[in-house]
């Protein structure tokens, strides 16, 4: 965004570029009117299902000390500062925050650095804690609220939504300026280091993030209520404004990371004998090599690592506990394992010439997607089940759960990998593997997925032996046959043919 | 067979309402370099990709070195090099690395080691073996591709715009690679827009337009000015 001299030609550039970023999302919109349809409806009724069901719902038995509930009183302050965290978690793994188109399409249309930053927070959504951190904050929130106040306390929380996206998304331009800039990664993670540290003072001082309860509670008055909308709406302006600033600066500067993993030489390791093992070795080693040396993975999968264990330092609950691994992989599986043959790019073509079994094939990569899962959702589950005092039967189940969403998730890989295959260019730390629709659709349904899931391990955790292995050893069957059903799909040469066709065009 | 290392009979590829190739009979014979000209869409990439067990044919018959492209595909993948149209390369595996996949899966004794290094000398690509495919240019992924298919000396040799942004000492090291691949027997199926390297590198050139072959002609009868006009007539 060039910074204008006068504040009428400032405007006047800004609304030019609203009007461009609207144009892209218009463009992009047009490959899924159907899907976006159907995506939104969707979203539309859990949303209005999640405000309203849970104020219904009894108040919990369990009050704390202070007079108010566990919900209000320990829970629902962390729950609402967590989609700051969660929301710039998600746009410093992705360079920024993701783009409206991708880059080698972008280049040829005069789009400027404000559109490309308005489109990354109309993107910011493409992500799943996000989507679930959303629900459960209004999901609790009315729940505390009661059912005589609903829709102020879903506007607020709608209010707050913004607020916070908006706020998250202008760290995350922050960091990657700083990225790009003379400090570079390290300076970059010495001050992400920096600022985790202070949280952690500030917590262990006894510092509580916002007065949720205050903001419910504001409810009750019209004036108090109305007051901290005008607030909200006046913070998420200032917020957009200021974000606005450091992503032009970072969009000036090229991405090091691109530049840096595509220029570095890898050490050539020994040829595997050519037995079904060491083909099956070969493979994996090419896949593994697709998949951690893409930026926009391996950018993604250590904050996906990472960010939970700041929850260590929360009170987290047993039910957000049993998520965790869910949730965590869930986020993994959107930054590749969605359109998980897209790793290959057009050279998916010259693979389909090689001689090997299909299933060989279709082995070997999801080994890899599973690898990924686990890698990127165990950190995270460990430490705060050690942080929590997880008891023995809790531990048990929390496996279970780590075994069930991997089973669940690699069975969404398989079969929306081949029905969903597109053309992409993973180089960039920004780029998404599926177009912004289709992944705000891939987004909603791991979202319900790890949730619904999530709900019924975590009332397994007081039922018997038997149901527990009998629900257990169910879900596992059903993404295990899932994924069998797809490997059997990917032996079909019309269905490679399809694939590596749209992939490689 | 009759002889022929590829012979393709009656071979349609539809997508959906769109037919790609149209009744297509073909023989490519051992020992001989042929030439798929034709305009865009003309269906030149896609009888490459039937060829190379990528696309299956929707009817026909397409047989490799004797062997049921349908039936058989991973046999018929252990006889053939395939350089694809667009990119054909995976983007974060090194040139080394694509070369180890190709021999592990062609199943190459040791010693491919050293001809891999000779074709990336020749290629002029020695230097950036290790590192990924992502930063190449389009002219050195082209070079890549078309070694690669060369790496198990195929005896089919399938390359598809081999030429496509290439300098001119890689087009001349493609030239001398199909002319080598033609010495040893193999035989090469080019298709490409560059009709004077085609008849440089081609002994025989076939003509497609909207997946149907149109004409075949000794390479030489289409070089020049007036085997450029001869091309143009074949073309509307």
């Amino acid at each position: 965004m060039p910074i204008a001299a006068s504040s009428t030609e400032f405007l006047t550039s800004l609304r030019e570029e609203f009007a461009d970023a609207r144009t892209v999302l218009a463009f992009r919109r047009a490959w899924g009117g159907r899907r976006l349809r159907w995506v939104g409806w969707s979203l539309a009724l859990v949303t209005v299902l999640l405000a309203l069901l849970p104020a219904y719902v009894d108040p919990p038995a369990a009050h704390l000390p202070g007079g108010g509930t566990r919900i209000d009183g320990a829970v629902l302050p962390w729950l609402w500062f967590s989609l700051v965290l969660v929301t710039a978690g998600g746009a410093i793994g992705s360079g920024g925050g993701r783009a409206l188109l991708p880059k080698e399409q972008a280049v040829a249309f005069p789009i400027g650095p404000v559109a490309d930053y308005l489109g990354s927070v109309l993107l910011a959504p493409l992500n799943v804690a996000w989507l679930v951190q959303v629900w459960l904050l209004l999901a609790l929130t009315t729940h505390t609220a009661g059912p005589g106040r609903i829709v102020p306390a879903s506007l607020l929380v709608l209010g707050w939504v913004l607020c916070a996206t908006v706020l998250g998304q202008a760290c995350g331009w922050l960091a990657e300026w700083i990225r790009r800039g003379p400090a570079g990664p390290l300076g970059q993670r010495l001050v992400i280091a920096g600022v985790a540290l202070l949280g952690a003072l500030a917590v262990a001082a006894g510092a509580r993030p916002l007065g949720a309860a205050a903001l419910i509670e504001s409810t009750r008055s019209g004036a108090a209520w109305l007051a901290g909308l005008a607030v909200l709406a006046l913070l998420t302006v200032a917020f957009l404004v200021a974000g606005a600033f450091p992503a032009v600066r970072a969009l000036a500067l090229p991405s090091r990371d691109e530049a840096r993993l595509q220029a570095v030489d890898r050490a050539p390791r020994p040829t595997p004998e050519p037995t079904s093992v060491g083909i099956h070795r070969m493979l994996v080693r090419v896949d593994r090599a697709s998949v951690w040396r893409t930026v926009a993975v391996r950018r993604g999968a250590v904050l996906l690592a990472v960010l939970p264990v700041a929850g260590a330092w929360a009170e987290v609950s047993w039910t957000v506990l049993v998520m965790v691994p869910g949730l965590v992989g869930a986020g993994a599986l959107l930054l590749f394992g969605v359109n998980a043959w897209s790793l290959d790019g057009r050279g998916l073509l010259w693979r389909e010439s090689l001689p090997v079994a299909p299933a060989a094939v279709f082995d070997a990569r999801f080994r890899v997607v599973a690898e990924v899962l686990l890698a990127v959702s165990l950190p995270g589950t460990v430490v705060l089940a050690i942080s929590t005092g997880t008891g023995v039967r809790e531990l048990v189940v929390l496996a279970a759960a780590c075994l069930v969403f991997t089973a669940q998730l690699l069975s969404a890989a398989a079969r929306w990998s081949l029905r969903h295959p597109y053309p992409v260019d993973l180089s960039s730390a920004r780029a998404t593997p599926a177009p912004p629709i289709v992944m705000v659709g891939h987004a909603a349904r791991l979202s319900l997925t790890v949730s619904c899931t999530g709900l019924v391990l975590s009332v397994l955790v007081a039922a018997p032996d038997w149901l527990v292995g009998f629900v257990v050893v169910l879900l596992l069957t059903l993404s295990m046959g899932r994924i069998r059903r797809a490997r059997r799909r990917w032996s079909d040469p019309v269905v490679r043919a399809r694939v590596a066709g749209r992939t490689a065009s | 067979m009759d002889g022929a290392a590829v012979q393709i009979r009656g071979l349609t590829v539809r997508f959906g309402e769109v037919e790609a190739v149209a009744g297509l009979d073909l023989d490519v014979p051992a020992g001989r370099a042929t030439g798929l000209l034709g305009r865009n869409g003309a269906g030149k990439s896609t009888t490459m990709r039937v060829l190379a067990g990528v696309v299956p044919a929707t009817t026909g018959c397409v047989h490799v070195v004797g062997i049921d492209v349908a039936r058989r595909p991973v046999d018929v993948k252990r006889r053939i090099g395939y350089c694809p149209d667009v990119g054909g390369l995976v983007p974060q595996a090194t040139p080394w690395e694509h070369l180890q996949l190709a021999a592990t899966l062609h199943r190459l004794p040791d010693g491919w080691q050293r001809r891999a290094r000779e074709l990336l000398e020749r290629f002029d690509l020695a230097d950036a073996a290790h590192r990924p495919t992502a930063g190449f240019s389009h002219g050195m992924g082209r070079r890549l591709s078309v070694l690669l298919a060369d790496l198990a000396e195929p005896e089919v040799l399938l390359l598809d715009e081999p030429f496509d942004g290439v300098d001119p000492n890689g087009a001349d090291a493609t030239v001398d690679l199909i002319d080598a691949a033609v010495r040893r027997g193999a035989a090469v199926l080019l298709s490409t827009h560059l009709r004077d390297l085609a008849v440089r590198a081609c002994d025989a050139i076939l003509v497609l337009r909207r997946g149907e072959p149109v004409a075949t002609h000794a390479a030489l009868t289409l070089a020049g000015e007036e085997g450029d006009r001869a091309y143009r007539s074949l073309l509307d």
